[in-house]
């Protein structure tokens, strides 16, 4: 097995921040479009998920961010299959009920064509892509300043979808407020993301994917039976890499 | 931090100040608002009389009322840098009544109205607002309120309030974005 680390691309990462004349927060949940997007290397604290409620002119508002990326991992399952993958995300402060789970997005126009714009807000899924979650309450304690990265460990169907797409797109969502809709924020609940340094600058605080990988099959030949061994790294469904022997015969 | 306890920034544009813990610009209010702050003196000026307005700010509307024919004008400010200012702004008219302090604390100070202008920041007290306020008007009175609604919504729950719908255009700000103001109107 090999190991690699693929960063995100400049293009591929921001927060969509929204909320601004929403006084109902069941309205801002199902809205379609955000106000700004925040991106960028930054020195002050950027918001990756907030589920907030906001008391200033006027009445309560409230605030809903949403943190999305897109990996182009294709230059890897051309030739490998993926058997584990680790986002890792640098974080700053977390207030309150600030949380962050990991999910499946179908923004950047799904498979990375596209930038990210304030209108693909609620292009998220439900599916959850993280075995693990950061923030309060209950969750994982959020790692800040630098210090050191917080690991999601990505389960099946985000490899899977990495495996069979050539890409991971990923949106990171307050668990409690927004991703299972329990309850109507009273407070501002927001957790933060760290500076994302310019591309060749240095990486080390740059969203990243750590990735486990093993070459496909290629003990079996080009073909086996006439089928290509790595036409989309499967037989019959299932991944070549996963499959030691067949018929009692090792690969 | 209570609104109250922030350093504000004041310039020909706005006044704002910058949320110590994320970093934000949160604006306070903005001279876009100028037309929406027109119309809304307009109203609460329609009957002449005792005029209350809680909330000076950039004193936008508080000049409007002043060019309207009323008897008082009785102006509640509630952080104390805009006070300041409201104390020079209001220092040769003497129609003017001017309290420090939030609008809760200072009931004891009121009389009663013939028009209203609600349009505060930061106030904790916003929902107790329509039922307390109804004591404090005069029968007919005009009341509009601030609206950062998407829409024609009633926070305080009153009936039949109506809406102008006025034309906005604001620019990159964090409690308005609507291309429509919904000018809210309940008479008394």
């Amino acid at each position: 097995m090999a190991t690699t680390t693929i960063y995100v691309a400049d293009d591929k990462r921001g927060t969509i921040n929204a909320g601004v004349g929403f006084t109902d927060w069941d309205e801002l949940l199902g809205e379609t479009e955000g106000d700004t997007i925040t991106s960028g290397s930054i020195t002050q604290n950027q918001f990756a998920t907030r589920a907030s409620a906001i008391v200033g002119r006027g009445s309560t508002q409230y605030r809903l961010c949403r943190f999305f990326a897109w990996f182009d991992v294709s230059s890897l399952t051309s030739s490998n299959a993926i058997t584990n993958a680790v986002l890792k995300i640098s974080g700053r402060a977390v207030v309150n009920n600030g949380s962050i789970g990991i999910y499946e997005s179908t923004a950047f126009g799904e498979d990375g064509s596209e930038g990210l714009e304030t209108t693909q807000l609620l292009e998220i899924t439900g599916t959850s892509y993280s075995s693990n979650e950061y923030g309060s309450p209950g969750y994982s304690s959020w790692v800040t300043g630098n210090t050191s990265l917080n690991s999601f460990t990505l389960n099946s169907t985000a490899i899977a979808d990495m495996n069979s797409n050539g890409y991971l797109n990923i949106v990171g969502r307050n668990i409690y407020y927004d991703a299972d809709e329990e309850e109507t924020p009273t407070t501002d609940n927001y957790l933060g993301i760290n500076q994302w340094t310019a591309a060749g600058t240095n990486n080390t605080y740059r969203p990243q994917l750590f990735i486990t990988y093993l070459p496909i099959a290629t003990a079996w030949g080009e073909k086996m039976n006439g089928v290509l061994s790595n036409s989309g790294n499967k037989y019959n469904s299932v991944l070549s890499t996963t499959i030691s022997k067949i018929n009692d015969v090792a690969g | 931090m209570n609104f109250r306890e922030q350093t504000l920034e004041f310039t020909d544009k706005k006044i704002y100040y910058i949320d110590k813990k994320t970093g934000e610009e949160i604006q306070v209010m903005m001279d876009w608002e100028d037309e929406l702050m027109k119309k809304s003196a307009e109203y609460v000026c329609e009957n002449g009389g005792d005029i209350l307005e809680i909330g000076f700010g950039m004193g936008i509307s508080a000049n409007y009322i002043q060019s309207h024919n009323i008897k008082s004008h009785t102006i509640i400010e509630y952080h104390p840098q805009i006070y300041n200012k409201a104390q020079i702004w209001a220092a040769d008219k003497p129609n003017v009544n001017l309290i420090l302090g939030d609008w809760m604390s200072s009931l004891n100070l009121l009389s009663t109205y013939d028009g209203v202008f609600y349009d505060t920041f930061g106030d904790d007290n916003i929902k107790l607002f329509g039922d307390i306020i109804k004591d404090y008007v005069n029968e007919g009175a005009n009341l509009t309120w601030w609206n950062d609604c998407l829409g024609e919504k009633n926070i305080f729950g009153w009936e039949d309030v109506t809406y102008d719908w006025i034309p906005a255009k604001p620019i990159l700000n964090n409690y308005f974005k609507s291309s429509v103001y919904f000018l809210p109107k309940k008479k008394f």
